[in-house]
């Protein structure tokens, strides 16, 4: 009984990673997985990042922001959906953005409590993300090169926030 | 060092996007435009009809039909603001011809193609200064023709221009403004590239383009 004991003492002091149970931290595969995907996420805000940086200081000093794919860029960003009072709706996604990178980077470096503020960011997000491709589609019929870029990277958001939040999941739930 | 690396690296993506920001829009700032700021849309046609400084520090741009009665009553009130603004002011007109109005697009033609003679200012103040003359005459293109003789013009080049391609494009990328603005009524002006909403008088658009100067009221 008594080396029963000790054995169990051993195994929680040594390697509490390996601990499976509801309740416990996560394997060190899973652990690894979800650094990879914090790591992932804080990579693709910077591209977000640099894509809202650009929309918002075009916004200000009223330049041409010159699209790639379509000629509709200036239909989208100089209709009245571009921005909220004198605020450009570029500069809410530049501070989303940077607050994903921020609470992902803290995330990678094993900062367990940034997850559910990063999983609730990331919903939030697709959610404005969806209301403005349906502005785009429906309303200004006209898309931005630069507003779909900015959708795409929160949909790769959104798939790693799912990814993120099934791991804990089964963390938890063992 | 572990513990604090994260906020270090949150803090040098702060400190790179700030100075990336300020580096574009500096840059942005710089792209040489005949006139100050505009108001956000699509780019109109280019060149641009400026009549001022080119680097003025107050930009009102115009949104007028030739055959409008209220762009013919604001034609003097912003000549009287362009006298006393000098090389604070820089106005731009911008072509849109009403659909409503049967002679617009014709007039308008007419000061593009004097335009691309580099007399559009000149056609323009013919135009609304003698608005009553060739709206009136039976044959609207031979009264415009004789305003443009007037004027000055390559009478040869200034009948070809008025039906060419080139006035076409222009007055479509005027019209892409427009649209890209959603404007629906002429005059409409703007000022640094605000929407200018008070009443189209000297006294109006002087307290506007004071604001814009920064003056006290």
């Amino acid at each position: 009984m008594r080396r029963w004991e000790n054995q169990n003492k051993l195994v929680k002091e040594i390697a509490p990673s390996f601990a499976e149970p509801s309740g416990r931290p996560p394997t060190e595969g899973r652990r690894r997985l979800e650094r990879f995907l914090f790591i992932l996420a804080a990579l693709v805000a910077l591209l977000g990042l640099a894509d809202s940086i650009y929309l918002t200081v075009h916004h200000l000093t009223g330049q041409d922001v010159g699209c790639f794919a379509s000629s509709e860029c200036e239909t989208v960003l100089g209709s009245a959906y571009a921005s909220i009072g004198k605020i450009p709706l570029a500069s809410f996604g530049l501070a989303g953005y940077f607050a994903v990178f921020s609470l992902a980077t803290l995330a990678a470096f094993g900062r367990r409590w940034t997850r559910p503020l990063f999983l609730c960011l990331v919903a939030t997000m697709l959610g404005v993300t969806c209301w403005l491709l349906y502005l785009q589609a429906f309303i200004l019929h006209a898309f931005c090169d630069f507003c779909l870029l900015s959708a795409a990277l929160t949909a790769i958001l959104s798939a790693v926030g799912l990814a993120v939040f099934f791991i804990g999941k089964r963390s938890v739930g063992g | 060092m572990q513990r604090w690396l994260p906020y270090v690296i949150i803090f040098a993506v702060f400190l790179i996007a700030t100075g990336a920001a300020v580096e574009l829009y500096r840059n942005q700032d710089q792209v040489p435009t005949p006139i100050g700021k505009l108001a956000f849309g699509k780019l109109g046609a280019d060149p641009p009809h400026v009549r001022g400084a080119a680097k003025a520090p107050v930009a009102l741009e115009e949104f007028g039909d030739f055959e409008c009665l209220p762009c013919s009553l604001l034609f003097p009130v912003l000549k009287q603001v362009t006298a006393d603004y000098g090389e604070r002011l820089s106005v731009t007109f911008r072509e849109y011809p009403l659909q409503k109005h049967t002679h617009a697009l014709a007039a308008a033609r007419a000061a593009e193609a004097a335009g691309l003679q580099r007399h559009f200012w000149e056609m323009h103040d013919s135009l609304y200064s003698g608005r009553l003359v060739w709206l009136q005459a039976a044959d609207t293109r031979a009264a415009l023709v004789s305003v443009a003789a007037q004027v000055g013009l390559d009478m040869e080049r200034f009948q070809k221009d008025m039906d060419g391609e080139e006035v076409t494009l222009r007055l479509a990328a005027d019209h892409d403004r427009v649209a890209s603005l959603e404007l629906d009524r002429t005059p409409t002006v703007y000022i640094n590239g605000d929407r200018f909403a008070g009443s189209l008088t000297v006294e109006g658009l002087h307290a506007a383009i004071d604001a814009a100067l920064g003056k006290p009221k």
